[in-house]
């Protein structure tokens, strides 16, 4: 068998490019269904892990799967608003408390995600190092951002701006890193987190200025029972201890608006009793986030079997254009397999040598399919943002 | 049978009758007796179309007669299955044909060890490896032994056939026009060799040929043309 093997490989080598090609050929028909298993695999698992630690949501009527990827996956879809006292009425009688989400901001690239600190208790989310952001303009950095930032506990990291040219919107805000979280392979890994009055602060709902009474009346728009300030006046970028108190709200607290609110209720049975109570709303909506996984992930599942089935047409071409290229091949080599006869090489011996060549491109086409499948594996998450 | 040379392959009542192509007549091929003997080179000559070649394959086994035995040490390998007679062509002879073929995706001296890379019971080692050197050396083959067939020429690969016939000291030598290509010189070189492991190993040696300069070199000469002539008809 050695001689053989070293024939094999003094034959693959000689003909390099032609099994070069071959093997790729051979590879992407194996790649096709592999992947499309073991990404479909790996999407409904992280979906459904992370789906299942979620058991509702609240979000205003509109659609359900962005509702529940913004939330479970810091998806950037615009989402209609609903008020802080909507949410909060799910409360009200006791049968649930709410974790206010709001999804809109970016920091260097990075979702931004107000709430509060039950909402790392949800997604078993720990702090590796500092603490949870508890106050105003502080923020913990999920272990990737931090990674790929460069920063830790202590530095300083800015909003993205909505609008550079529209002096009307909020400027950018300079938050403190005050904790980073622990690294786990999920969306938590992703994510830039705040307190939720943080996230009104970058919606502009909250701000800090100069005292108005103090400032120079050049400055003053109206000068009545308040003062009114003209826009030019610079608000507060970063908050600091100093300026923390000065910053508050115009207008009603209970309209504060958030993107969704993450309902725990008490129990089952006050579970059914919300999903009861919303089904019929206008408005509102409250969803099961498995429920939407399954919808998902059948989906995708869908899409997998058309895809499988595509690859095994692509497979049958495939096989016959091999068929037809080993053919050819075999009838080039016809002189030489005559001489090889004639010398006596035994026919069990020629056809294991060509078996051997075969079966050699169909193994590193496996293998490169394989390699292949697990590049594919280590982006799936990050291009599908699961995690 | 000349006095101390042994029998190695006995033809007796040999038949064999082919038709070239659609449009031409049957070749009838008949050979009442013929010994091959060791020790004795055998030239062959004859004129072309009469069936040298014809009668080296069906003595190598390669063709099957329709009738007579051919008869190797007690084998008569018309009724040898294809199998074994690939076997016993692999392991006790050596064949040169017209149509030379090497390997083309092996250097030359990888082809010349070529029958040792296809035999389970064998592998290439130092010994063979330095066998093959020797006889290519011999050949004058020494410059080119890395190159692969393509860049081979004619003569060059014809030696190399020869050194692949020759390296695993066959019993039965089956040379068919081997100096075709080869100068006067190198032509020398080569039946010098072939002659030289013949009488070493007493082997058998069938050569076809057609230069009659260097018919005197040989124990036994026979004119396919005559034989056949001189042959007992078969019934």
């Amino acid at each position: 068998m050695s001689g053989l093997l070293f024939l094999v490989r003094r034959r693959l080598v000689h003909t390099w490019r032609q099994n070069s090609i071959l093997c790729l050929a051979l590879g992407i028909v194996m790649f096709l269904p592999l992947a499309s298993t073991f990404v479909a695999r790996a999407f409904e698992a992280k979906f459904h892990e992370r789906a299942g630690r979620v058991p509702l949501v609240l979000g205003a009527r509109g659609n359900r799967f962005d509702l529940a990827l913004a939330v479970l996956f810091h998806r950037d879809l615009a989402l209609p608003t609903l008020t802080r006292s909507e949410a909060h009425a799910v409360e009200s009688d006791g049968r649930a408390y709410v974790i206010p989400v709001q999804r809109r901001f970016r920091a260097r690239g990075w979702p931004i995600v107000a709430t509060t600190p039950d909402y790392f208790e949800v997604f078993a989310a720990r702090v590796a190092r500092g603490s949870l952001p508890l106050q105003l303009g502080d923020c913990v950095l999920g272990a990737k951002v931090a990674r790929e930032l460069g920063l830790d506990v202590g530095d300083r990291l800015f909003s993205d701006p909505v609008e550079v040219f529209d002096l009307a919107k909020p400027p950018a805000l300079e938050m403190l890193v005050v904790g980073v979280l622990e690294g786990d392979g999920t969306a938590n890994d992703r994510g830039v987190y705040c307190d939720i009055k943080t996230g009104w602060l970058l919606e502009g709902r909250f701000h800090g200025h100069e005292d108005a009474q103090q400032l120079d009346k050049q400055l003053v728009l109206v000068e009545a029972d308040q003062r009114i300030l003209k826009k030019t006046v610079v608000e507060y970028q970063k908050v600091t201890d100093e300026n923390r108190d000065a910053f508050h709200l115009h207008g009603d607290p209970a309209e504060l608006p958030i993107n969704a609110a993450i309902v725990v209720p008490r129990d089952a049975k006050q579970r059914t009793i919300l999903a009861a109570r919303y089904e019929q709303s206008r408005t509102l909506q409250l969803l099961e986030p498995s429920g939407v996984a399954r919808e998902l992930t059948d989906y995708v599942l869908g899409i997998k079997t058309l895809v499988d089935g595509l690859a095994v047409l692509i497979g049958l071409s495939t096989a016959l254009l091999v068929g037809l290229v080993l053919s050819l091949t075999l009838r080039l080599r016809a002189a030489e397999t005559r001489t090889l006869a004639r010398i006596g090489v035994a026919r069990a011996t020629l056809v294991r040598l060509w078996c051997l060549e075969f079966a050699v491109v169909l193994l590193l086409a496996l293998l490169l399919a394989i390699a292949a499948t697990l590049v594919v594996l280590h982006w799936a998450p990050t291009v599908l943002s699961l995690s | 049978m000349a006095e101390g040379a042994s029998t190695c392959i006995a033809v007796r009542g040999l038949v064999h009758e082919y038709r070239p192509d659609a449009a031409s007549a049957a070749f009838r091929l008949e050979l009442a007796r013929f010994d091959l003997e060791r020790g004795r080179p055998c030239a062959w000559i004859g004129p072309s179309g009469s069936g040298k070649t014809t009668l080296a394959m069906l003595l190598a086994g390669i063709l099957l007669p329709q009738a007579g035995s051919i008869d190797f040490e007690g084998r008569d390998l018309t009724r040898e299955a294809e199998p074994a007679r690939r076997a016993l062509r692999l392991r006790r002879f050596g064949l040169v044909f017209q149509e030379l073929e090497l390997v083309s995706w092996l250097d030359a001296l990888e082809n010349v060890l070529f029958p040792f890379r296809v035999r389970r019971d064998l592998g290439v080692d130092a010994s063979k490896r330095q066998r093959a050197r020797e006889l290519c050396e011999r050949l004058d083959l020494g410059p080119v032994l890395g190159r692969k067939p393509e860049r081979l020429s004619q003569g060059e690969r014809q030696r190399v056939a020869i050194a692949r016939a020759l390296v695993h000291e066959p019993d039965v030598l089956f040379l068919d026009e081997a100096t075709g290509n080869l100068d006067e010189a190198r032509a020398g070189l080569v039946l010098d060799l072939v002659l030289e492991e013949v009488q070493r190993r007493d082997a058998a040696l069938f050569y076809i040929t057609h230069d009659r300069s260097v018919l005197g070199r040989f124990a036994a000469l026979l004119d396919l043309g005559v034989v056949l002539d001189r042959a007992e008809r078969l019934p």
